[in-house]
This record gives structure tokens, sequence and C-alpha cells, in this order.
């Protein structure tokens, strides 16, 4: 089934579909869960909350925005963001970011075992330079802004500025087969 | 701003890092629609939401879809509770509906009523000023008539039309007469005395007769007059005259 499918059988209250859906994501959206909030259980409660509102929210979905992966995402990274910053003032959130986080995203040798979709990501974020890498975490998996990262790596806003743009960029390129571009 | 520095800004904006003026202007476009823009910025969210895929698995407890599953048949009686107040919500509408419906139907049967009685006073109206449309005529005349013994006080006016011989005639202080007697308003002209009816007057000698139609022929009528006859009138004046005057 496809997860438009998946989202019509929620609308309609099929628990079927509720349970192939949560099988589906579940682990990819605690897997970010726990890297944003840092705690297990806590990720344990705001993956219930995110899977909730996918429950009570389905029939809000509009495809013609994003793709049912993108919309489930957004709302997770957000939940999620929300409860750590809820928490967290923005300094504490700037000591958190320790050297040793930015090796989070397992590299090349950590491919095996890894399902299909992660190894693919994974190789494409490895083709990525540790800047860019860094940067992409302090925005996306952080919730930083960009002067908060360019206060925390003590590097002008522009340069953080255009290293995110080229980061994504490069990342779109390679997600949609284009190597040239990749490699600009 | 041009369109391609907003293009520059649309992977900040997909990943929320810009600043709050920054992103602000950038909804502001977002929301006139942008066909360059909103691909692009589709395009970027897509590239973004496979992030979480590079991420190690970390242990996800069995139990917690059960857990999320109770946790949505707790949220079920809510949407019950949800629903009795759409059920309320979906009766007071009824309610209102009907209420509406019978109110506006009350107004329609008052309206109907309403143009019912329009239609009557118009018609009243209409017939109204047919009746007083001879009074437009410029031949009508007017005759101003003097009490003569044994009604020195009394007066009278006449207008009349000779044209259709159609009149109206005021009398006041008038005696009163016995029962067996009442008054009669004679039209005189070229051919004698035309009677234009019997009347009786109120308790101050007040009288009003509205001539529409009269026997005989008041062709070339000039004077008017008002005698006492026997109850009932007679074809031809018998009695005392009391009122009598000339057209001016």
């Amino acid at each position: 089934m496809t997860d438009s499918e998946l989202i019509s059988g929620i609308i309609k209250r099929e628990r079927r579909a509720f349970d192939l859906f949560y099988e589906r994501y579940a682990q990819i959206i605690f897997n970010l869960c726990v890297r944003i909030l840092r705690d297990e259980a806590e990720a344990q409660d705001v993956l219930q909350e995110i899977f909730l509102q996918v429950w009570r929210d389905a029939g809000r979905f509009d495809p013609s925005r994003a793709s049912v992966k993108t919309w489930l995402f957004t709302i997770a990274r957000s939940r999620s963001l929300d409860r750590y910053r809820s928490r967290k003032t923005v300094t504490s959130r700037l000591e958190d970011q320790s050297e040793d986080q930015f090796q989070q995203i397992p590299g090349k040798e950590d491919l095996q075992g890894a399902s299909v979709m992660q190894q693919y990501v994974r190789s494409a974020l490895n083709r990525l330079s540790r800047e860019q890498r860094i940067v992409l975490e302090l925005s996306y998996y952080d919730g930083l802004t960009q002067e908060e990262i360019a206060a925390r790596l003590k590097e002008p806003l522009g340069t953080i500025k255009s290293r995110i743009r080229a980061a994504l960029m490069k990342l779109r390129s390679l997600f949609s087969g284009d190597e040239t571009n990749a490699e600009a | 701003m041009l369109k391609h520095e907003f293009l520059e800004s649309i992977p900040l904006y997909a990943l929320g890092v810009l600043d709050t003026a920054e992103n602000l202007r950038m909804q502001e476009h977002l929301k006139q629609g942008c066909d360059i823009c909103e691909p692009e910025l589709r395009l970027f969210r897509e590239t973004e939401a496979r992030l979480p895929y590079a991420l190690p698995d970390s242990p996800l407890p069995a139990e917690l879809k059960e857990k999320l599953w109770d946790r949505i048949q707790r949220e079920a009686p809510k949407r019950s509770r949800s629903m009795n107040w759409s059920l309320i919500s979906i009766a007071a509408v009824i309610a209102t509906l009907l209420i509406g419906g019978w109110w506006l139907l009350q107004t329609n049967r008052l309206l109907r009523q309403s143009d019912r009685e329009l239609a009557v006073f118009r018609q009243q109206l209409m017939e109204q000023e047919k009746e007083i449309e001879w009074l437009r005529d410029p031949s009508v005349q007017l005759a101003l008539l003097t009490g003569l013994d044994p009604a020195q006080h009394a007066k009278g006016k006449m207008v009349w039309n000779p044209q259709v011989s159609r009149g109206m005639f005021y009398a006041n202080s008038l005696p009163p007469v016995s029962g067996d007697k009442s008054y009669q308003l004679w039209v005189i002209g070229k051919q004698g005395p035309v009677s234009a009816g019997v009347f009786y007057t109120d308790s101050k000698g007040a009288a009003v007769v509205t001539i529409s139609r009269i026997e005989g022929t008041a062709e070339g009528a000039l004077q008017f007059a008002v005698t006492i006859e026997p109850h009932g009138g007679v074809p031809q004046p018998t009695g005392s005259m009391v009122l009598a005057g000339k057209a001016l």
C-alpha cells in the first residue's frame, strides 16, 4: 500500500492502515526524536504525540503541497524541536552541541546492516564536506537559526548561509541523480 | 527584491534557519504565489525530509505501538463528547432553521395579508378618486343657500357639476322636523324642480348630501332649494321652502 492509501485508511479510522503506517515510519521518527531530544523516554512520549496527531489530522493532509513523508517528518521535527526548546534556553542549546555529536551520522564504515534507504542517504551525506554536514546538523536536528550557527561556529553569517545553501543544493542534486551538479 | 533573491533564500527557509524578518518577508512573498519559488521550496523540503534516514537506529520499544493505540482509544470518548457537542450544534442549527422558517412563514402570511389590504385600499382610493373626479371639472358651480322662514339661521352650500348632474350639498343650522316630515333637496332647471333626494339632519341641524344621480333632467340648473316634505319625499315640492340659492 502506498503512503497515500494508508492516510486514506487512517482517515476512515482503519486500525490496519494505522498499524502499517506506524510500522513503516515509527523507527525513523523515533530516531529523529532521540537525536533532537537526546532523551529516549521523552522521545517515546513525543513519538506518541506525533502519531496521535497523524490519527487526528490525517484529513488535513494536502498532497498538492508535500508528500506524506515530508508532511510526517515536518510534524515530527517540529514537535521534537518544540519540546526540546521548551526545556532549554538558547545558551544551553548552544552548549549542548559538543564536537562529538557532529559524528552521529554513521560514516561509510557503518553502512552494513542499514536499510537501503539509510545506506543511500548516508552515502549522499558522506559526499558533503564536514563543514557542510555540521551546518546541516545544527540547523535540521538542533533547530538553530543561521545567526545561532554563526555564533556557535564563530564564523561570519554570510559564510554560514552559503554553506547551508551549498549543502542542501548538493544533497538535492545527489538525490535527483545529478552527479554533475553534486560535484560542483 | 527580485525573485532570484528570494530563490537564494529558499533552502534556508525550507530548513527554518532564516531570521524572523527574513522569514516574514519570504512568507509574504510565497503568500502572493510564486511559480518559481514554490516548486523550489517543495524540492528542498523533500530533500531535507531524507535527512532522518541518515540517523542510527535507537531501540524502539515494541510495546510502544499498543500504548499508542490505547492513547488513541482514550481519545475516542473525547471524540464522542465532541460528537455530542456536534449533535447539540446540529440540533441548535435545526431549531434555528425551524424558528427561522416559522418566522418566515408568519412574515410571509402577514405580507400577503398586507398586500390584500393594500389592494383593497388601492381599490377604495381609486373609487374615491373616481367619485370626486367630477369636482375637477372647470364647469363646477358653487351656490350659497340662505335660510327662509321658519329656518332663517340655516345656511347651505351646493357644489354642482352641470355636465354630469352631480353635486355635494352641505347644510347647517336647520331646525329639526317632526317624525312624519323630512327635508328634500331640489335642483331647479329649465324644466322645473327635480328631486335630488331626501335627507335628515343631525342634532346640530347639519347634513351632507351626495348627489350622484337625480331622477329626470336637471339641464340648465341654476337654483337649488330645500323644502320640508312628507316623510320619504314627494315627486314635486309641496311644503315650505327653508333654503334657497342660485349658482354663482
